[in-house]
């Protein structure tokens, strides 16, 4: 995976950047590109074909984000036909269609950082600065499955030892009350023994620092700076108005000198993630023929 | 030079009658591996835990420990975190982070050590203990055994001078046990750490300990070499149970000269008792035909009456699975595949094998928590889905799992164990029966206990006495002898052999093979999802050269048949008459 070997600073940095513009104005031209990305790099990095389950959900949030808008939403010119005395708005159709566009570009973005910036990673991040919380973030995500666990261990146990009784539902109830109560005595105990533990190995002690296995190198500085100088670029033409649209009364996109660089920029920078992936998976390609 | 040293410490438990410990004095030397042995609850956890200034716990303390030459009360934090490391039983509750490098890390963190530091020292770490292919796992996804051996990583990363560990492997199977156990050697003779550790495996440490001390209700009672254990010994100490089997044998013949603590010394002792008699060839005779005298009986003629009904009537068996097949996961591995295995009314029936060979699965899947996908299982000639809900668990099967933690839903254990019998008995009978059966354990002591303020060994005892007052016909025990002292195991055989008086089938899974020779009647392997190998136990254990007792490899072929040290005894006497 080629994104293994970007800090994780980095890689929340990008994702970042595609989905805020995306979210934040109504040029139909980002969810558009950033959907385009975002298909593209699934189709480059998604292990194993989506699960007809996914498309079919995907399929029918769109839907619904596209039926919804003009169905409550009747402003907009050009009318295109009349619903039960409603009249449907081709503006109205197409800003629901730029919506869905956006929620569902999202979504997928979602689905990639979670799937690049591990839980792991986001500790990595977060160290540097709110070290106890991160200590605190690590340790709870510890303690989960392994509350989980127990829990189940002891429902099983309790099970063989007829707690439940014969299946009548007061029985049920207070054995699984019992095993519920019993189980937050065992977290606090547990939690008295790391402490401990922690103690034993020196917590607690001043000048605590944090260790990362995530090294800040020439290339990740490389890529943030790019990635800085592109953001600038495009937040500015957002603050000048230059991605800015109107789909009432009519369609109205307004331009100015950094809408076209604007649009090119963020178009760069949602491409870069497919790109990237690609000119590694050649490079990997190449060397490998060579060996 | 002395690293520690500990001067008429005496030790009170506020609101306790009696001191934990009294005036204990002991120096351990530098570079020493020292073992600190005694029955569970003889106050090693809490020796160990005033060592470690900040875990010591509260209480009334006289005496004085030094280390390094510092008085305790004012040795510096820094110097005690860093040069002090501690090992406890569970290996769950020391873990603190959520991934292996972040906990390797962790205590280089606490003592402000720098990154490129932190970076080297780890690497150097995970590459001694071969934890590197595991580097970036969750540690909620390690092994028991991997999880302990991370514990003993994340504290070696401080290189401290004493480690101290309080019976790190009681929660191990046998094999992980090993493997944590030759790896803390390797530390000790590498790295020349000063070791003080409370372990009751003593046939794999004490080859490797130079001292021993033994504590007795809170008072060292002995303090010296390995060979001056043998003293104590042969005296008949309550430690003899849990010696080495040629440790055991060189008492119970009354051997002159030094203790003997592996099989292959074990093996050259009885060699010689061997030659200083008659001819070889004569005594194998003999020892063959005292053999089938000494054995116990009562088992024996059990399983030969049982053999002979069992292709007559079918009725006989108390759970009988045929072609089972289990899988957790819909896309999974077979766990169980065409496992068929039959367990006879009456009989104690162990089942041997490996970590994830399917001995826990099959249990629960007779106690009905867990349902196969094809096959049948009948239990008392009746179908395991025809049983109602809760049925089962009503005087037909019990279950100790392997947690006894498990077993354990209230906040005292007598109330737990009251809470086990027939709501439709009377209360003073119930209190009654309670009673019974806790002294028959002796665990009357523990009554009025919270459940997780008991040792690990003592929750086991407890857990025991709650399955066994559910009554069941078919008691399934799961690693019951798991974190036990030798006397207590001794006390669960007693139990054991009280259970087939009262002819109730028992399912014991179990590692401990010596556990498995002195009680069980049937003997079956567990290996790649099904159950092979179901043999009479001497047959099972004679037969089998490698995954056998440590007493049948010493008798070998000189006493063939002979499977625990007893045995070997008897067969001894036999070829002198």
């Amino acid at each position: 995976m080629a994104y293994e070997r970007i800090h994780p600073a980095v890689l929340v940095a990008y994702f970042l950047s595609v989905m805020i513009p995306a979210v934040f104005t109504l040029h139909p031209m980002m969810p558009l590109m950033a959907l385009a990305g975002v298909v593209l790099l699934l189709l480059l990095t998604e292990p194993a074909p989506p699960r007809v389950r996914t498309i079919i959900w995907m399929s029918l949030l769109f839907l619904a984000v596209v039926i919804t808008n003009p169905l409550f939403n009747h402003r907009g010119r050009t009318e295109l036909f009349f619903l039960n005395g409603h009249a449907i708005t081709l503006e109205a159709v197409l800003f629901g269609l730029r919506n869905a566009a956006c929620v569902i570009a999202v979504l997928l973005w979602c689905h990639c950082m979670n799937r690049f910036v591990t839980g792991e990673k986001w500790l990595a991040i977060l160290g540097r600065h709110l070290p106890k919380t991160a200590l605190l973030v690590s340790s709870a995500m510890r303690l989960v499955p392994l509350l989980r666990k127990r829990g189940e261990e002891m429902r099983k146990s309790q099970q063989a030892l007829g707690l439940y009784g014969d299946g009548d539902a007061m029985r049920q109830l207070s054995g699984g009350a019992k095993v519920f109560s019993m189980l937050v005595t065992w977290s606090l105990d547990h939690a008295v023994s790391v402490s401990a533990s922690m103690k034993a190995r020196g917590y607690g002690l001043r000048g605590r620092t944090t260790y990362s296995v995530y090294r800040f190198r020439r290339e990740d500085a490389i890529l943030l700076t790019l990635l800085i100088a592109a953001d600038a670029l495009v937040l500015t033409a957002l603050a000048g108005k230059a991605l800015s649209f109107d789909f009432y009364p009519v369609l109205n996109g307004s331009r100015n000198a950094l809408t076209v660089p604007g649009l090119m920029t963020y178009g760069l920078v949602v491409l870069f993630a497919p790109i990237w992936e690609g000119r590694n998976r050649l490079l990997w390609n190449c060397y490998r023929s060579k060996i | 030079m002395e690293l520690l040293q500990v001067e008429n410490l005496t030790f009170t438990y506020p609101d306790a009658k009696k001191p934990a410990l009294t005036d204990v004095t002991y120096t351990v030397r530098e570079g020493t591996f020292t073992v600190l042995c005694g029955a569970s609850g003889c106050g090693k956890s809490t020796l160990l835990h005033l060592l470690k200034k900040e875990l010591a716990p509260f209480g009334k303390k006289s005496g004085s420990i030094r280390f390094d030459g510092t008085d305790y009360e004012s040795l510096d934090s820094r110097v005690s975190a860093s040069q002090i490391g501690i090992l406890m039983q569970d290996p769950d509750s020391q873990i603190v982070a959520d991934v292996v490098w972040q906990e390797l890390a962790f205590a280089l963190e606490n003592l402000g050590t720098e990154r490129s530091v932190i970076r080297t020292r780890v690497a150097e770490m995970a590459t001694y203990f071969g934890i590197e292919s595991w580097y970036h796992k969750r540690t909620g996804e390690l092994s028991g055994g991997q999880k302990q051996l991370l514990n003993l990583a994340s504290v070696m990363t401080l290189s401290p001078r004493l480690l101290l560990l309080d019976e790190p492997t009681a929660q191990l199977d046998p094999i992980a046990a090993g493997n944590f156990l030759s790896m803390l050697e390797r530390v000790h003779r590498e790295l020349g750490v000063t070791v003080l550790i409370a372990e009751h495996r003593l046939e794999d440490i004490l080859p490797m300990a130079d001292r021993v001390l033994v504590l007795t209700d809170g008072a060292l009672t002995l303090d010296g070499t390995v060979d001056s254990l043998a003293d104590a010994v042969r005296e008949g100490h309550p430690l003899l149970a849990g010696m080495p089997a040629a440790a055991r044998l060189w008492k119970l013949l009354g051997m002159p000269g030094d203790m003997p603590l592996s099989v292959t010394e074990g093996r050259e002792m009885l060699r010689a008792v061997c030659a200083s008699n008659v001819t070889p060839k004569a005594s194998l005779n003999n020892a063959e035909t005292a053999i089938s005298k000494a054995t116990p009986d009562t088992a024996d003629a059990a399983v030969s009456e049982t053999r002979k009904s069992k292709s007559a009537d079918s009725a006989e068996s108390a759970a009988s699975l045929s072609e089972v097949y289990f899988r957790y996961e819909r896309n999974g591995k077979d766990v169980l595949r065409d496992c068929s295995v039959d367990i006879q009314k009456g009989e104690h029936f162990c089942l041997l094998g490996g970590n994830g060979s399917g001995k826990t699965t099959l249990l629960h899947i007779i106690a009905g928590i867990l349902r196969p996908y094809a096959g049948s299982c009948r239990l008392f000639g009746k179908k395991l889905a025809a049983y109602r809900s809760g049925e089962l668990a009503n005087g037909i099967t019990a279950l100790l799992p392997q947690n006894p933690k498990d077993v354990f839903v209230t906040e005292c254990v007598k109330e737990d164990w009251l809470l086990a019998c027939k709501t439709t008995v009377p209360e003073a009978e119930r209190e009654e029966t309670v009673r019974r059966t806790a002294e028959m354990l002796g665990a009357t002591h523990l009554a009025d206990c919270h459940p997780y303020d008991l040792s690990g060994g003592e929750q086991q005892k407890a857990a025991l006495v709650k399955v066994l007052l559910r009554k069941p016909k078919l008691l399934l025990l799961d690693e019951p002898t798991k974190g036990l002292d030798a006397r207590y195991k001794e006390e669960l055989l007693a139990v054991l052999k009280k259970l087939k008086d009262e002819s109730v089938t028992v399912l014991t899974v179990t590692h401990d093979l010596d556990f498995a020779a002195v009680s069980a009647d049937r003997v079956g392997l567990c290996f790649d999802g099904g159950v092979t190998a179901v043999k009479p136990t001497h047959e099972f254990f004679t037969e089998n050269s490698f995954y056998t007792t440590a007493a049948c490899r010493i008798a070998g072929k000189m006493f063939p048949g002979a499977i625990t040290c007893e045995e070997i005894v008897e067969a001894v006497k036999g070829e002198q008459a």
